[in-house]
């Protein structure tokens, strides 16, 4: 096989070996009515430095919600740019996409039967967060807002029409 | 990797249950509908009620027949906020283009299901003492038959006074020998008189029952009749609190409250009453009877959930916060829509024995 040329070699840049890896535990708090009940989020999040004062990060997530007769479990795969105002200065702020799927199990129990349902969707978003990193270590705040809501959303009109905007997420992360 | 999906899966699959409390559960309708015992119903009362629905003979000026504001077309209701009797024409919305006939002030409730008038979670009350109208004024469908017959806004006008308007019209029927007939099929000797009017009209209103919508079939067993959708909605509505007042068979608590209803659109025209103890609307066939309040202030359902949504916390039964339930409020009208889906009868008679136009002019 030959060998890749310089200018070549420039088009796998983006496959080498990621620049940082963080993993983190935190909190999601979604923006859908009945979901005012934060759930545990875990996430893992590839950078690759780019420039002096951004990295292109790739990033996983999943959490779970729950209320009485209602879970919901979801998962994100996402990208985006995160630029530092100060050169490896501890201030991140971060700009990407994001698809979120989920599966949720309804449940009730009535006299005359148990009722129960599955339910499986996904969304496309665009989300923004902010972060401070100190010895290894990040603290950041952010906001999934949904461009491309699932299949709910057609029919009913009042003022809760969309209810279901986004998903604040917090979480702490560790530099590996 | 394998034994991870399995996890996945398993703990995917668990479902979280909730048991609503025991005031705040549905139930599908019964099969047997409540029946007097001085009124079993027979197919010669039904047929003779059929026609005494539809025959305007009933109203002072021979103008307003009780289908007239309980038509098939609009699920035995008339799709307006609050109904126009007398001096209307035509059916259903065309109705209010006649701004200078009364309107009355209430919003006409469906005829369909009206038969189980009164079916709580308690069970069933006879139906002598079935609660009519949305304020309970009188009891029976038998009762109620004489309450628009007498209104000089709905079907007696003024040409006739209210102490007489029954007597006028049994005397009318009594002189229409095809209604002779059919009262002497029905009732045999005891003829035309107001109780076997009343009678005749409450037979053909227990027939309005629709067949099983998928909320009933899905309760009866069937697994596929109501969609993912529709049970997330039915899991907001209870989760929400939404039955604390509409549960049971019927989602009626048949209770009066009194709610900051809305009197206007926001424009100038007064709709109704908008204030006093209104019963908790059935939500029965609710998808088919727009508007919606007995004011008829909410022209969609949309409307209806964000008045809940928004409604001040006045009394400890809104106590909570009231919003449009998993899902936005597409679910919620998908569980609605489940409540609304049976068929009913759609007839509408060619003639009536009187001659006048079935349903009115």
């Amino acid at each position: 096989m030959a060998e890749a040329t310089p200018e070549e070699g420039s088009r796998f840049t983006v496959l080498r070996a990621p620049d940082t890896i963080t993993v983190g535990l935190g909190a999601a708090l979604p923006m859908f009515v009945i979901y005012e009940f934060p759930g545990p989020l875990a996430n893992v999040t590839l950078g690759w430095d780019i420039h002096a004062h951004a990295q292109v990060v790739a990033s996983a997530g999943a959490g779970a919600l729950h209320l009485d007769g209602s879970r919901r479990y979801h998962g994100k795969l996402g990208a985006g740019v995160r630029g530092f105002p100060w050169r490896r200065g501890p201030l991140w702020g971060q700009l990407g996409f994001g698809l979120n799927g989920y599966v949720e199990r309804t449940g009730i129990v009535l006299p005359e039967r148990r009722v129960s349902a599955t339910d499986l969707g996904a969304q496309l978003t665009a989300d923004a967060a902010v972060g401070v990193a100190v010895c290894g270590w990040e603290v950041a705040v952010g906001f999934d807002f949904i461009l491309v809501p699932t299949r709910y959303y057609t029919s009913y009109t009042g003022d809760e029409s969309l209810p279901n905007r986004g998903m604040a997420v917090a979480w702490i992360g560790r530099q590996l | 990797m394998k034994s991870a999906w399995l996890s996945i899966v398993l703990v995917a699959g668990c479902v979280d249950y909730m048991t609503p409390d025991p005031r705040d559960t549905l139930a599908s309708l019964p099969s047997d509908v409540p029946t007097p015992a001085d009124n079993p119903t027979t197919p010669e009362k039904v047929a003779l009620g059929r026609a005494l629905f539809w025959d305007p003979i009933l109203s002072g000026d021979r103008d307003v027949a009780c289908a007239t504001c309980h038509h098939p077309d609009f699920a035995y209701g008339d799709g307006l906020a609050v109904s126009v009797g007398v001096g209307g024409r035509g059916i259903g919305p065309v109705r209010a283009t006649n701004l200078d006939a009364p309107r009355t002030p209430r919003n006409a409730q469906t005829v369909l299901v009206t038969a189980f008038n009164g079916l709580t979670l308690d069970g069933a009350v006879p139906a002598e003492e079935a609660p009519m109208f949305w304020n309970h004024r009188v009891a029976s469908l038998e009762q109620q038959v004489f309450g628009p017959i007498k209104s000089d806004a709905e079907m007696r006008g003024t040409s006739i006074p209210e102490e007489q308007i029954v007597d006028v019209i049994v005397a009318r029927l009594a002189g229409i020998p095809e209604y002779a007939v059919l009262f002497e099929a029905a009732f045999g000797a005891e003829g035309v008189t107001p109780s076997t009017l009343a009678k005749a009209i409450a037979a053909f209103e227990r027939t309005l029952v629709p067949t099983d919508t998928s909320f009933d079939r899905y309760m009866k067993g069937d697994d596929d009749a109501m969609s993912t959708s529709a049970i997330r909605g039915m899991h907001g509505f209870i989760f929400q609190g939404c039955a604390r007042c509409h549960n049971g068979p019927m989602l009626s608590d048949f209770k009066l409250y009194e709610l900051p209803i809305p009197a206007t659109h926001g424009g100038p025209e007064v709709l109704g009453e908008a204030t006093g103890k209104f019963r908790t609307a059935s939500l029965r066939m609710i998808s088919r009877t727009a508007p919606y309040g007995h004011n008829g202030v909410f022209e969609n359902l949309s409307e209806v959930a964000d008045f809940y949504h928004n409604i001040p916390v006045t009394t400890p039964l809104l106590e909570g916060d009231v919003e449009p339930p998993l899902g936005g409020g597409d679910d919620l009208l998908a569980f609605f829509e489940a409540l609304s889906d049976g068929a009913f009868d759609r007839t509408i008679p060619d003639r009536v024995p009187s001659g006048l136009s079935p349903g009115g002019p």
